[in-house]
């Protein structure tokens, strides 16, 4: 019995890992800390996979766990200084497209935790307001002023910057404020 | 511009930001042991909150039924409705308990059920110790039994019932064996002493109640009840000593074994009312 919940469980954290990783890093904007999250989350399905595995809501529980632990985590005061890391991750990149990356990274940042939670999961996860709203324990209403907030703090960021490639994009940003 | 093409492009724009992903460091089996650890300790969790559960019941519990409540059920049955009391004492003077009755006595009520409760108590507990002695001191040095008597069994049970210090005893003697109790407590204060025969229980034929003073003593006199119980062939004969310290002493002999075993084994209860009275007159009583 036992066995068997390793096994389904592992087969899912292989499967699973590096999507609630990114999801994390989205909501939190550290790696380290997203694999703390994804940690947390995982821990916590591994404990009620049965139930989660026979009703088919493992997704949605990672991402509520996630969601949940990135906010609380951003409302303790140490987690907001700088984490210092030994070493630098090893990723080659050109430079135009890490100055971009940087300046989303920012602008993500600067979302209070809850706007990025709503922006993160109904454009990156692709969820809906309902399931957002399931996801992030409040209500639709709540979900949809949050992601416009979000968004329009977005756009607002990233107007003066040459994040977008093709310039209809942009205009695209422009137009929605 | 559709609203597919405007989602699409946050995502892309979300995505940008993943550009710099590093390798994952996630190791399945800490995860894993992590998540069987967190298991271990929800059971133990559990079960410390069942056991949290069941004090915080009895606590409750004795918070409502007295100090002994978490230990045993209930000790006094309900009395009968409407015993026959037939009473031989002269009328009492200046005692607050009920005074003899030479008529009969009906609508008696038996004290509640759920304000009594049993806690046992060590042999070798300084007060089951002492309430021993006493014990054996009326028996070696005050008065002869009215046939030779022993113990059986020779250890006497010794418990604490809705708050009363008891000694739970057989007396055998050359016509038998007979329960033999005694019991101490110490009253909330004036008036709050048991009334004579609520130490009986099931079905009571007759009760009599017969008021006695036993002098003066330094702060006060020593009022006693001594009271006879009839059910049938059941016979139990009842002293009950008050103090003017507020200590109330009850010693009980009956006709027959601890509940009731083998029925009635003898025609009278082991102990007569001098016997009783020597035991109740005992000066070291303490209350538990």
């Amino acid at each position: 019995m036992a066995a068997d919940r390793d096994s389904e469980f592992a087969e899912y954290m292989e499967s699973r890992a590096n999507v609630m990783r990114r999801t994390a890093y989205l909501l939190c904007g550290d790696w380290h800390r997203a694999e703390d999250l994804v940690q947390i989350a995982l821990t916590k399905i591994y404990v009620a996979w049965p139930k989660l595995n026979r009703n088919g809501s493992v997704d949605a529980y990672s991402r509520q766990v996630l969601v949940r632990s990135a906010i609380d985590e951003s409302r303790r005061a140490f987690r907001r200084r700088e984490t210092p890391v030994d070493a630098l991750p090893e990723v080659a990149a050109d430079a135009r497209r890490l100055d971009e990356a940087m300046d989303v990274r920012k602008a993500l940042a600067a979302l209070p935790a809850g706007q990025r939670a709503a922006v993160v999961l109904r454009y990156w996860e692709d969820l809906s307001v309902e399931e957002t709203a399931r996801a992030m324990r409040c209500t639709q209403g709540t979900v949809k002023s949050q992601a416009a907030k979000g968004l329009a703090a977005l756009r607002k960021l990233l107007s003066h910057t040459e994040v977008f490639d093709n310039p209809a994009d942009k205009t695209v940003f422009e137009e929605q404020r | 511009m559709n609203r597919e093409f405007r989602d699409g492009d946050i995502r892309d724009l979300l995505g940008g930001a993943l550009d710099t992903e590093p390798p994952m460091n996630i190791d399945r089996a800490a995860v894993i042991k992590a998540g069987k650890r967190s298991l271990r300790r929800r059971r133990v969790a559990a079960g410390v909150g069942v056991a949290a559960g069941v004090v915080a019941v009895a606590l409750g519990a004795t918070a409502l039924a007295g100090p002994t409540a978490l230990f045993g059920g209930p000790d006094l049955g309900p009395a009968d409705s409407g015993p026959k009391i037939t009473g031989t004492a002269p009328p009492a003077t200046e005692t607050t308990r009920p005074t003899a009755a030479t008529t009969p006595m009906t609508n008696r009520t038996a004290p509640s059920l759920a304000a009594v409760a049993r806690l046992p108590l060590n042999p070798e507990d300084g007060q089951s110790g002492r309430l021993r002695a006493i014990y054996e001191a009326a028996f070696t040095s005050v008065r002869p039994l009215p046939h030779w008597a022993d113990l059986i069994p020779s250890n006497p049970k010794f418990e604490v019932v809705d708050g009363r210090l008891r000694l739970l005893a057989e007396l055998k003697d050359s016509q038998g064996i007979g329960e033999f109790r005694i019991e101490v407590a110490k009253l909330a204060g004036p008036g709050t002493e048991r009334p004579c025969g609520t130490q009986s229980s099931g079905k009571v034929d007759a009760i009599t109640c017969e008021p006695l003073d036993f002098g003066e003593v330094p702060g006060g006199r020593l009022r006693a009840v001594y009271s006879v119980v009839t059910s049938g062939s059941y016979i139990k004969n009842v002293m009950t000593l008050t103090r003017p310290d507020g200590i109330e002493i009850t010693a009980s002999s009956t006709n027959q074994r601890i509940g009731g075993a083998g029925g009635h084994s003898r025609s009278e209860p082991t102990l007569t009312k001098a016997n009783l009275r020597d035991v109740v007159m005992q000066p070291a009583y303490a209350a538990w």
